[in-house]
């Protein structure tokens, strides 16, 4: 029997797995006979993450290289669609006829059915078309949950007359989604829009808000149901710092948010002129702060509800976090020392380590690697999951001689540990001599076969996982400071394996 | 108690009712008539099929069953996941019965086993072209030339790859 006499029902399950599981083309799927053919435009999920105008790192999904191409590929889309549209460029802007075409085709009202919306507008171009503002400003937005918006930040200040430009259609997408909940942007097109319908603040539970250029404050009062919150800005060292002096921030003055539980912070966002306000801090349960070097002296020393931390580059002062449950760890290329565990006082059960680097988890490493240290955070590990985003991460010889002990009488360490995860960077060049994937399970099994043998219990979870890093196929962390593990293959190394 | 299936081919299969309910079919079909030595009729499937199936469903007799409502995180994480040793060796059989058994697992309603049978031939496509996967399953190729052309045409946008 050949596979086109499986019903469509069947063969769409199978597309299901190839693209997004296998991270597979659409094109064979299209190109091998017409019963395929039918099946795939007919499965509306192949065909709902689409992106215009972004280069092809930007999302998953379809990348539309024409307006054209937008139309046919919104016309299979059906519900649930998430469209990533960027302004095109000198040289890339569609003629007047492709406009006038891709309207006719997809009708005014075409983002009807959008779930998330995310743009990027070119504030740098010179001469723009406008040609997002064409396509988007007839559109009304009943089903959108989510908008990302982000400008071309290094022309936001020179650019002033686009700003207005843009921030009339960021008005008037947000005006029309009453469904919004999630909004991530940039303050000062969000200052610029003048929003002036409560509904929208009220709607959001969910906001990110990029750049500290303005020196007005957030309009923090109209935002009543919020939730989740990231502020993210530039550091020092990646910008002008007098430029920075121009235009002080003020990022948290006057927060209220009774309901805020969730906080993302990305750079040094606290200056001398701010401060961390106790009130939010009492509310706290999951918190980020990602190359917040100055952060560490502007933290309270209580966080009460803090169940989640989140932390790169970051040097860690005491603090009081009693019901911390998980910590997650990014050592990235700039990490340069220890994270001073020792006195923190946190004991999470669930660490999390992301490894850009691997010297610094090697036993050379003089500076003290995050497995070199005996700090009491280790105490109460149950669950270690480890992930590395370089091509030669590897589990060091200090990490595995915590973990399994060694030929020296060293007892393997972490007592109440159940669970351990290791992810890799999947090798893009088939040639490249990493261990094979057995080798990886074999070793997972080898620790815990030691430790087995010193008389701890074995793992209920033992996996290790092969990720897609960051090229194409990696998807970016969520707001939740979570990794996406939707391309990650996963191999279960209990297995088969005799309890 | 044992449950009696009849198939196509007019083979019976005496099974414990544990493992003939992996099938949601059945198991929905014996919960409407209650208690009783009725054999049940599976038209669609033949005995070498059900044979095979009723090996997978008595293997896998005291895994949980799904429960139909959203995966959580760790559920979806787990489908992305390799097919597991034993099942890999289970489903390791020749093409006709691959597409056969994904067919009883589709209509018995058996969803690990439908699942198991879709990534073995997601597995068998990943990397292949258009003509590899025709030469590999059999497939004629029914586009006209033009056809052909025009689907390229209509789809040279870029992709996730």
């Amino acid at each position: 029997m050949p596979s086109r006499d499986l019903p469509p029902e069947i063969l769409v399950m199978i597309f299901h797995i190839h693209v997004f599981l296998h991270v597979g083309s659409r094109h064979p799927l299209l190109l091998t006979c017409k019963s395929w053919y039918y099946a795939a435009v007919g499965y509306s999920p192949l065909w709902s993450r689409i992106g215009w105008g972004m280069s092809s790192n930007c999302i998953p999904g379809i990348q539309c290289r024409s307006l054209g191409d937008l139309a046919l590929v919104v016309t299979r889309a059906g519900k649930n669609i998430h469209m990533a549209l960027k302004e095109p460029r000198e040289g890339s802007i569609p003629s007047e006829q492709e406009i006038s075409s891709f309207l006719e085709s997809v009708g005014p009202n075409w983002l009807v059915e959008c779930r998330s919306l995310s743009v990027r507008s070119n504030v740098g171009s010179d001469s723009p078309k406008r040609i997002l503002e064409r396509i988007l400003r007839h559109s009304s937005f009943p089903a959108l949950e989510t908008m990302e918006w982000d400008n071309h930040c290094c022309f936001r200040i020179t650019h002033g007359h686009l700003h207005i430009l843009y921030s009339s259609l960021f008005r008037h997408i947000t005006s029309n989604a009453p469904k919004m909940r999630t909004l991530n942007t940039d303050l000062e097109l969000f200052i610029c829009s003048k929003l002036r319908s409560s509904a929208v603040f009220d709607s959001i539970s969910s906001l990110h808000l990029d750049e500290g250029y303005s020196s007005r404050p957030i309009p923090w009062n109209l935002f009543t149901n919020l939730k989740r919150l990231g502020l993210s800005t530039f550091t020092a060292d990646m910008e002008d710092e007098l430029e920075l002096d121009r235009y002080p921030y003020f990022w948290l003055q006057g927060i209220v948010a009774p309901r805020l539980s969730s906080l993302f912070l990305y750079g040094d966002l606290i200056d001398s002129y701010d401060h961390f306000p106790p009130e939010i801090a009492k509310g706290i349960t999951h918190l980020v702060l990602k190359n917040a070097r100055g952060m560490a002296s502007k933290l309270p020393r209580e966080l009460p509800a803090l169940t989640y931390l989140g932390i790169e580059e970051h040097s860690l002062e005491p603090i009081e976090v009693e019901q911390l449950d998980e910590l997650e760890v990014t050592i990235n290329h700039r990490w340069s020392g220890n994270f001073n565990f020792a006195g923190s006082g946190i004991m999470p059960r669930i660490i999390r380590v992301n490894v850009h680097h691997n010297p610094l988890i090697d036993p050379d490493n003089t500076s003290g690697g995050l497995f070199t240290t005996d700090a009491v955070i280790w105490d109460r590990l149950e669950e270690l999951h480890v992930v590395f985003l370089c091509l030669d991460g590897d589990l060091g010889p200090v990490i595995l001689r915590s973990l399994q002990g060694d030929k020296e009488n060293r007892v393997p360490c972490f007592p109440w540990l159940r669970c351990l995860t290791v992810r890799y960077l999947a090798a893009q060049d088939p040639e490249t001599p990493l261990p094979t994937k057995q080798q990886r399970v074999d070793q997972l099994l080898s620790i815990m076969r030691n430790r087995v043998a010193a008389g701890l219990p074995r793992f209920t979870r033992l996996e290790v996982g092969w990720g897609w890093g960051w090229d194409v196929r990696y998807l970016p962390m969520p707001f939740d400071g979570s990794l996406d593990e939707r391309t990650t293959e996963w191999r279960d190394c209990l297995a088969g394996i005799a309890a | 108690m044992p449950v009696l299936l009849v198939t196509s081919d007019n083979e019976q299969f005496r099974v414990e009712k544990v493992v003939a309910q992996r099938s949601v079919l059945i198991k929905n079909m014996l919960e409407d008539v209650g208690e009783s030595d009725q054999p049940i009729p599976l038209p669609n499937v033949t005995a070498p099929v059900l044979k095979k199936v009723l090996e997978y469903c008595d293997h896998h007799q005291t895994d949980p069953l799904p429960t139909g409502d959203e995966p959580s995180a760790d559920e979806s994480r787990k489908r992305t996941t390799d097919i597991s040793e034993w099942d890999q060796k289970f489903i390791t059989v020749d093409q006709e019965m691959l597409f056969e058994i994904i067919l009883a697992a589709n209509y018995l309603d058996i969803k690990p086993l439908l699942d198991v049978g879709c990534k073995t031939v997601a597995n068998m496509i990943k990397g292949k072209s258009p003509e590899e996967i025709r030469k590999l399953f059999n497939i004629v190729n029914d586009f006209t030339p033009e056809e052909e052309a025009q689907i390229k045409k209509e789809n040279e946008w870029a992709e996730d790859r």
